[in-house]
């Protein structure tokens, strides 16, 4: 059931993907931007929700937001904004959800992420009710008597809170002076979830890229000039509400909460809340399809500390050691680790990453592929990341191609720069490596760390002996596969257009990277002249 | 293609027009022709009437710290309410005060959806003691015809002052 909603979810997403990488291109598409979309509605809402504060009154709530209302070059559309901000805020935190949900990003090292998240649009959710209780008029009143109605349920008020509204036109100053103090403290609630929510990555980008950042807040301002928000009607404690325009983001409930029993409310609010918060168990598969932790071979570390920079999940830290070979050697921390893989490329000596993935490991099977498929010096071998290219190509039936050979990867960047070392050393033609668009890597910062290595030396770097015309990097997106195949085609008829590779023989790149052990070292290494 | 398009931009003028429709959609809270009969109050007795003092053996029997000649022991009144609109009994219900001694103030806070015209409502607020200690037990009562225009909330309430039910006319007391 959760395996059958979550392929739908992702073919959902592929389809919106596809739709947006066309229009957008990978870098500015909104739908791989969630995330900081919503962050970047936060501070927009901060900004704006500072300006209104100055004007608002306690005493007089409907008056104050009405005279804001009124000032056309000011509080009009700055009040706009921040109900626009706090819609797609919600829009791009469902969105977001939903793409955790469907990629398996929900579980395990994540549950801490995912619970934080529901928690934050929870709280997010009762600051924009706050806030619309604020201006005091029948939409706000609605929400709150139906508010009022769902506590009154419970057994823990003496008074009815409903009352509240139900006896006084005038209603008193410590009721909106409550509201407002909940409406202030509830967005310091947020960035403190919001700081748990990422606590747990590293490098967490908060914010989208600045052309997408200005095209949004654009929008959004244009809109809030154009098409600004009136005032509705004031709330009374004497006359129902008539027509309202009701905010379908945070008011949705009303009608809902109005037709049903107050029970059948409950219910609900307390199956969707165990519902999102359960998520991580549901989605947890079972033991044996559970990828396991990576580990570090201790015998190879050689306390570079690389793969405790890379990993985005914070999961590996350096410890001393005590065999005197190192003063520190990496350790995984099984319960951080989401087995990404990222670490096994990141590490020179090929002492890191889960079991079977490990760049040793990956050189094995570079060999079996080698010696059993044979690709000539005219071929190329396409290393396409298994989330992405792999999932494209299957669809295009590139490898009709003679030359071309597909080699799937788990994750782009957790593929070991020895592995495209020995196939071009081995003489294949060329060596193309299909990745996700970077900002749509399901484990965040791999083609990040993946062209880092390949092209700009970081370690572990695709070392200068190999032959770079022969190594190149793409990026997939969904909705790319015309592009693909065409960067595919491209690069076989460059390498057509060389002189034949040369196949090196008795390549023995696993043994040159066995560490020397400290003691073992002439004292002239690593020692200036 | 990794720029955006002139469609593309179009699209998302379109996605944020949706979301500033969908922020003020038109709802009908109220059905044409409707009005409301909410019934809004708080009742504690006398702080002195109905209670007694406590005797000397339940005083001996507290811990000495919690031994108050003038505490007022009372017996838990349930009240009762009964609504009548038109002829048709639309509540009759035993209605307990709150804490858990039930000597905290007794709320009433109902609503009942009435069209909007003219109608007959009576209303019955009393207590029913278990035990009766010979005074009078609270009776309250309300009936008039009602006229309610569409929309209009009949706002019924307790005047301590005066001891009675009485209704609400725009927002004041009686
Ligand atoms: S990358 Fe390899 S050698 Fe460097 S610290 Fe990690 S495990 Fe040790
Ligand atoms: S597989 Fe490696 S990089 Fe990925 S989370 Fe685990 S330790 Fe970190």
């Amino acid at each position: 059931m959760i395996g059958m909603m979550r392929t739908s979810a992702l073919g959902l997403l592929r389809r919106l993907d596809r739709a947006c990488n066309r229009l957008y291109g990978w870098k500015y598409n909104p739908m791989y931007q969630t995330g900081t979309i919503a962050v970047l509605m936060l501070v927009i809402l901060l900004i704006t929700g500072v300006y209104l504060l100055l004007f608002y009154r306690i005493g007089s709530p409907w008056e104050s937001v009405a005279t804001m209302t009124g000032q056309v070059w000011g509080g009009r559309w700055i009040r706009t904004l921040h109900r626009y901000a706090s819609d797609a805020a919600i829009v791009a935190i469902a969105v977001h959800a939903l793409r955790m949900f469907a990629q398996g990003r929900s579980w395990g090292p994540r549950t801490l992420a995912w619970v934080s998240g529901v928690v934050l649009t929870g709280v997010f959710f009762l600051c924009g009710w706050t806030g619309y209780i604020m201006i005091w008029d029948t939409q706000g009143q609605a929400l709150a008597i139906e508010g009022a109605r769902l506590l009154d349920q419970l057994p823990i008020f003496a008074e009815p809170i409903g009352r509240t509204f139900a006896t006084a036109d005038t209603l008193p100053g410590a009721f909106f002076f409550m509201n407002l103090f909940l409406h202030i403290v509830l967005p310091i609630g947020v960035g403190v979830i919001l700081w748990l929510h990422v606590s747990r990555i590293a490098r967490p980008a908060l914010m989208p890229p600045r052309a997408l950042t200005w095209t949004a807040t654009g929008l959004l301002v244009a809109f809030s000039v154009f098409w600004p928000i009136g005032m509705t009607e004031q709330a009374s404690a004497t006359r129902l509400p008539g027509t309202m325009p009701l905010d379908l983001f945070y008011s949705f409930w009303i009608p809902v909460s109005r037709a049903l029993p107050v029970w059948a409310g409950w219910v609900i609010v307390g199956l969707t809340s165990v519902t999102l918060l359960a998520v991580p168990a549901w989605t947890r598969p079972a033991d044996e399809r559970r990828p396991p932790a990576s580990s570090v071979n201790e015998r190879h570390c050689t306390e570079c500390y690389q793969c405790s920079i890379d990993c985005p999940y914070e999961a590996i830290a350096m410890v001393p050691r005590e065999d005197g070979r190192f003063d520190f050697v990496a350790r995984v921390d099984p319960k951080l680790c989401v087995s990404c893989g990222i670490c096994a490329g990141s590490c020179k000596p090929m002492g890191v990453g889960p079991p079977g993935r490990t760049g040793r490991d990956q050189l094995a099977e570079a060999r079996a592929f080698l010696r059993d498929q044979r690709p000539g010096a005219e071929s190329v071998i396409v290393l396409a990341c298994s989330q992405s290219a792999d999932w494209l190509l299957a669809r295009h039936a590139v490898d009709s191609d003679a030359q071309l050979f597909t080699y799937p990867v788990s994750c782009a960047g957790s593929l070991h720069s020895s592995t495209v070392e020995l196939m071009v050393r081995a003489g294949v033609g060329g060596v193309l490596i299909a990745t996700c668009p970077p900002r749509d890597c399901w484990n965040r910062e791999g083609v990040t760390w993946l062209d880092a290595r390949v092209n700009h030396g970081r370690e572990a770097e695709l070392l200068k002996r190999v032959d770079r015309q022969r190594v190149r990097v793409v990026n997939a997106a969904e909705g790319g596969a015309t592009g693909l195949v065409a960067s595919i085609r491209a690069f076989v008829s460059e390498i057509e257009g060389r002189a034949p590779a040369v196949a090196e023989r008795d390549i023995i790149i696993d043994e040159e990277c066995e560490p020397v052990p400290e003691t073992e070292r002439p004292e002239t290494i690593g020692t200036g002249p | 293609m990794n720029r955006p398009s002139l469609l593309g931009l179009g699209l998302a003028v379109v996605g944020t027009a949706a979301i500033a429709g969908l922020s003020r959609l038109p709802y009908d809270a109220t059905p044409s022709g409707q009005a409301l009969l909410r019934l809004s109050w708080r009742y504690q007795p006398d702080g002195s009437s109905g209670c007694r003092r406590p005797t000397e053996e339940e005083l001996a029997e507290l811990p000495p710290h919690m031994r108050n000649p003038n505490a007022c022991i009372s017996a838990p009144v349930p009240y009762h309410l009964t609504v009548v609109i038109d002829g048709e009994t639309i509540v009759d219900e035993r209605i307990l005060a709150g804490g858990a001694r039930q000597d905290r103030p007794v709320f009433v806070f109902r609503e009942f959806d009435v069209a909007a015209g003219e109608h007959e409502i009576e209303i019955r607020f009393e207590a029913r003691p278990e035990e009766p200690d010979g005074t009078e037990p609270l009776s309250l009562s309300w009936a008039e015809p009602v006229m309610v225009r569409p929309r209009e909330i009949a706002l019924i309430g307790y005047d301590r002052e005066t001891g009675r039910l009485f209704r609400h006319v725009g927002g004041q007391g009686p």
